[in-house]
């Protein structure tokens, strides 16, 4: 009587769960019209086969997921609104933001794009190729011609760049597209021991200067990290590989030994900057306890307690920085910039598989991209409250309203094409132009288009990883002689399986290379 | 008939538990064969790819394997005994004191730890063994040492992560034990009283064993957890610290490091499934060896 | 036996002094911490007598009052219904669970204890929530996920009734022809009050520190708990002070670390008032034989 009970109720259970494992089922098709790669002639309509699936005359919510400092700013209803009357054009649709706190982005919405639920729109952040292939976002490469024509035409180059073999998993968010790494420092210091930087070239030179720091100023720290727990000099790295899997092995950007992967442990480069940092360390150039530290770089600046840090570079790093600590810096790029599959491809807005409507959502963000209104809307938020414009395509705040009270704030890089709004007030003059330069003049990696397939190497990369948080804060901080950690460090790496990962990575790279002959 | 009517009442109660259970966590237990699947979000659970155990090579494969499984269960062990020890001390100690306000104080600061989060007890710990600013340092340079670097020294740390979580989750076990002494018949130590006995005889021929069950009780439920690791303890406290990995790298501590950059849901949930099935066989031994020496305090 | 008995409480009270003194040290860093200038820190570290003390940490804080004031009422109502709820729902599993037999009493047993092993995981039991219940964003989702009973405070208190209320009592009532739920409600309860405050304390405890809740199910602001507004702010600067990735971003507010402290602080605040006022339930000698049926 009581087996019976038990098996009977198991029964039961087992097939509502069944039941509910069911219910995820998601059809992840694109839909879109018959016609294939046909571009659009006329940049401000669409063609009438496509016009009935955007103007359908059912209001679709369309939501779209990006990263935020609040998820509720105060004027996110009427730029709802806003955006809604524009848009409502071309689409019958209604636009919802829906933003996520920095902190907890990349869990909620990892969570939002599993369970399926129904956003339209999400701004992938370094996560791309694993959401492509857990199938978490859509292929729109048959969409893209038909829906975002004006987007193609404003972001050319690098939509190819975000193509993985045949298929397109989003639409680059227009930014610094390379990466460089330099010095970046007090300018009152600077001043004070009169040296111009730009005669600040090279390492050697930034060497140099360091020690006219630390006799001038004794007690200060020169240097402190840029990030908490990576290891003073984590960013001297950047610049040198194009890291196919970051952290791990990649190309040289400036193609030296063209599509030829390296474990980047085991250059010259990693050795060179291993030595640096014991250097620099014996010297005392660096802050006591840099691998455990709790202050931001950011506080020790405007506690004016050091000099400066090494990392990333790009044209807005003396904005972005001067405004965070409060204290004006200067920067000095020291690696050339390289710009690789992953610069280009790190930050994509992406449709996931879930969405019901993805033609109109691929529509809405080709409005985003080109549509001058709309990007300000978003970037910048309502004109006379929000922002005023203090000059010709310059917006500033208007009277009392600062960064504390401000009822929008949404930063550059995210707002798909940033290029065709406003820039800000205390921006660089000219500073897309100077982001055009920045870009275009970057070695380009020869593995430019080729995205790693890691799913054969799962293991090895997590042994990989684990072996790597034990060496690199260490090394990177100059903490024992690198002779010895380096070829500890990479002996471990070695029996972790980083040969596979890398043979891996040749045999793709030499494929891609024959398929692209 | 009359036995199932006076059974009623009993499943009433049995229904709103038993509803949240199936709820909250049977109906997503379906979710488990992600472990043995290759899951496409595109396609659903149900009709991603069966893979087997692949999912679940990565946690014997790599070289720390069995580093990361003595820690684990090591540090578990030594975490249940002292604090059973301990707990059981403040227990009867606190049961004890005749004075209320002292107990009352007592009672409050034992308990606090356990209400702050991991994160701010790594924050404390960082300011007693920062290397140049921390408590620690100061006081070894006051009495003419060097300063010790902490984090970068492998050796104090099984030392310090014991005492870390004794300082935290000793309260815990204290307040259950002291609930389960309180009621211990009163009657029975007035009796006791009579017959004379002193302190020392009455805490070991009475209290104690009155609570035998609570202790089997909670200890049988901390076994089914040997394989699981505190993560804010293991990972955040050593403010990941490269140096320290070896000593305090835990499975779930290894699985985070692994996975932060693969995000890879197979093999995390084969983590998970990998803890509880060793939890569950340790439990049914435990449960197993307390049904022959004690069977009332049996679990099942 | 009167100098025995003083010597005990001379050595109770003297290894008690010890463990309290051990177990607040740390607390009184943590109020010294919130209280220091964060120059200071970032000059010199913590210490407990700081050279410069600054209210900023606690200026910062009650600027975002109004935030932080909703943050404490919505911790304020999860804890009190979903302790309440849930201690509810735990007796009465466990009242039940402590009848010496009855028909599927292993099978509803062993259905608690299994939930204690094996997790479906986070994304099934995240779908379950906001596909199928549709709570996300709604005060249900801090009270109801994973937090509204658990195995082992079931356990527990199955434990305390079997062996501290001897049968003879609840035989004795129904004799009396009292009915299963006056005898819950009159008889065991009031019995069981010592394991009931033990765990009705650590479920609240359990509400007032939940923070997963919120990471998972909660992304309006208006519904944040105090734990979770301090884990975004530590999740926030962690993200934020990192230099990885290509961001030119000029509206961070990274707080300093003194506001964390803080923040701290104003969480365990609460507790710290609470508790003295729950421990009079841990009153020692409830003589049963007192009770008589």
């Amino acid at each position: 009587m009581k087996k019976k009970f038990i098996c009977v109720f198991l029964a039961v259970v087992m097939t509502a769960t069944l039941l509910a494992g069911c219910g995820n089922n998601n059809s992840g098709s694109s839909g879109g019209s018959s016609s294939s790669h046909t571009e659009t002639e006329n940049v401000e309509t669409v063609d009438s086969s496509t016009s009935s699936v955007l103007k359908d005359g059912e209001k679709t919510v369309l939501t779209i997921v990006f990263p935020g400092s609040s998820s509720s700013p105060a004027s996110l209803t009427k730029v709802e609104k806003a955006i809604t009357e524009i848009v409502n054009e071309t689409i019958d649709c209604e636009v919802d933001l829906q933003i996520i706190e920095w902190g907890v982005y990349k869990e909620q919405t990892n969570l939002m794009l599993s369970s399926g639920e129904s956003i339209d729109a999400v701004l992938t952040i370094g996560t791309v190729a694993a959401a492509a292939n857990s199938g978490q976002i859509m292929d729109i490469s048959d969409m893209i011609g038909i829906y975002a024509p004006e987007t193609i035409e404003l972001m050319g180059n690098y939509i190819t760049g975000c193509y993985m073999g045949d298929e397109l998993y989003g639409l680059p968010s227009y930014r610094d597209f390379a990466s460089a790494s330099g010095l970046v420092c007090r300018t009152d210091i600077l001043e004070e021991l009169s040296v111009d930087p730009d005669t600040i070239k090279s390492w050697e030179d930034v060497n140099t200067l360091l020690g006219q720091v630390k006799e001038a100023y004794p007690d200060l720290d020169v240097l402190v990290p840029a990030n908490l727990q990576a290891g003073m000099l984590y960013m001297m790295m950047n610049g040198y590989f194009d890291q196919l899997y970051s952290e791990i092995a990649g190309v040289y950007y400036d193609g030296r030994d063209g599509l030829t992967a390296h474990s980047i442990y085991e250059s010259d480069e990693f050795m060179e900057v291993a030595k640096q940092a014991y250097d620099w360390n014996q010297k005392g150039y660096f802050i006591a306890d840099s691998t455990t530290l709790t202050e931001t770089r950011q506080a020790f600046l405007s506690a004016g307690s050091c000099f400066g840090y090494i990392g990333t570079i790009h044209p807005g790093t003396k904005t972005q920085e001067s405004i965070n600590a409060g204290v004006d810096v200067t920067t000095i790029q020291i690696n050339k910039q390289g710009s690789g599959t992953s610069n280009i491809a790190n930050i994509q807005y992406s449709i996931p598989s879930a969405s019901d409507a993805p033609e109109k959502a691929l529509a809405l963000l080709n409005l985003i991209y080109s549509n001058p209104d709309i990007q300000n809307l978003l970037h910048w938020g309502i004109e006379g409250e929000d922002y005023v414009l203090v000059a010709d395509s310059v917006a500033g705040y208007p009277d009392g309203v600062n960064s504390d009270n401000t009822g929008w704030s949404n930063e550059t890089w995210l707002t798909g094409n940033a290029t065709i709004g406003y820039a800000w007030e205390t921006d660089v003059e000219d500073v897309w132009t100077k982001y055009e330069e920045f870009n275009n003049n970057a070695n380009f990696s020869p593995a430019l288009g080729f995205s790693f397939d890691s799913s054969s190497v799962k293991n090895e990369i997590t042994a990989v990883s684990n072996v790597r948080d034990k060496y690199k804060a260490l090394i990177y901080s100059g903490l024992s002689d690198p002779e010895e950690t380096v070829a500890a460090f990479n002996k471990e790496l070695q029996t972790a399986g980083i040969q596979k990962i890398v043979d891996e990575m040749q045999a793709q790279l030499d494929a891609w290379s024959q398929s692209n002959q | 008939m009359k036995k199932i009517k006076k059974t009623i009442p009993i499943y009433i109660m049995l229904l709103p538990g038993f509803l949240y259970l199936l709820i909250n966590n049977y109906l997503p237990m379906g979710g488990l064969i992600i472990a043995f699947k290759d899951v496409k979000w595109n396609i659903g659970i149900w009709n991603s790819e069966w893979v087997g155990l692949a999912n679940f090579e990565y946690l014997f494969k790599t070289p720390d394997a069995f580093n990361i499984t003595r820690n684990t269960i090591v540090y578990n062990i030594v975490f249940i005994l002292l604090n059973l020890v301990v707990a059981l001390l403040y227990a009867v100690l606190l049961s004890e004191i005749k004075k209320k306000i002292c107990v009352k104080i007592y009672q409050t600061v034992i308990m606090l730890p356990f209400m702050i989060s991991m994160v701010i007890v790594s924050y404390l710990a960082y300011a007693f063994l920062a290397g140049d600013n921390g408590l620690f340092n100061g006081l070894l340079n006051n009495l003419g040492r060097d300063s010790i670097s902490w984090y970068t020294e492998p050796k104090y740390w099984p030392v310090i992560l014991v005492v870390i979580n004794c300082w935290k989750s000793v309260g815990y076990g204290t307040v259950v034990y002291l609930s389960s002494i309180l009621g211990v018949d009163q009657e029975l130590y007035e009796a006791a009283a009579v017959d004379g006995i002193s302190e020392l005889q009455k805490i070991r021929y009475i209290t104690l064993p009155m609570i035998k069950p609570t202790i089997i009780t909670m200890m049988l439920l901390n076994v089914g957890r040997i394989f699981y690791s505190d993560f804010g303890l293991f990972y955040q406290v050593p403010m990941s610290s490269g140096a320290l990995i070896d000593v305090t790298s835990t499975i779930d501590t290894y699985v985070y490091r692994g996975l932060i950059t693969l995000g890879d849901v197979g093999m995390s949930s084969a983590a998970g499934f990998y803890q509880s099935i060793v939890g569950f066989i340790l439990i049914v031994l435990a449960n197993w060896f307390t049904n022959r020496y004690s069977k009332e305090n049996a679990l099942f | 036996m009167s100098t025995t008995n003083k010597k005990v409480q001379i050595i109770a009270n003297l290894v008690m002094i010890c463990a309290t003194a051990f177990t607040v040290i740390p607390f009184l860093l943590l109020f010294a911490a919130s209280l220091t200038d964060s120059t200071e820190i970032a000059l010199n570290g913590y210490s407990f007598f700081p050279a410069k003390l600054s209210l900023e940490a606690y200026a910062y804080i009650w600027n975002e009052k109004q935030q932080i004031f909703r943050a404490y009422a919505i911790t304020i109502f999860t804890t009190v219904v979903g302790t309440t709820v849930s201690l509810l729902i735990t007796t009465l599993y466990a009242y039940a669970l402590s009848k010496p037999s009855f028909i599927g009493k292993k099978f509803f047993s062993l259905f608690l204890l299994f939930t204690m092993l094996f997790n479906g995981g986070l994304v099934p039991t995240y779908t379950m929530y906001t596909r199928y219940l549709g709570i996300k964003n709604s005060i249900w989702a801090l009270i109801v996920p994973s937090l509204l009973m658990s195995a082992m405070n079931v356990i527990l208190v199955r434990s305390y009734i079997q062996n501290n209320i001897p049968l003879s009592l609840t035989e004795a009532a129904y004799i009396d022809g009292a009915n299963e739920y006056r005898i819950f409600a009159q008889i065991v309860c009031p019995l069981s009050k010592p394991i009931l405050v033990t765990i009705g304390l650590f479920i609240g405890v359990g509400y007032w520190n939940d923070w997963t809740n919120g990471l998972y199910y909660v992304t309006d602001n208006k519904l944040y708990s105090i734990q979770q507004l301090l884990n975004n702010m530590l999740k926030n600067i962690e993200y934020l002070s990192s230099n990885s990735a290509a961001m030119a971003s000029t509206i961070i507010d990274v707080p300093k670390s003194t506001v964390r402290m803080a923040i701290a602080v104003v969480g365990i605040l609460p507790i710290l008032v609470i508790y003295p006022y729950v421990q009079k339930y841990f009153v020692k000698g409830i003589a049963l034989g007192a009770v008589k049926g």
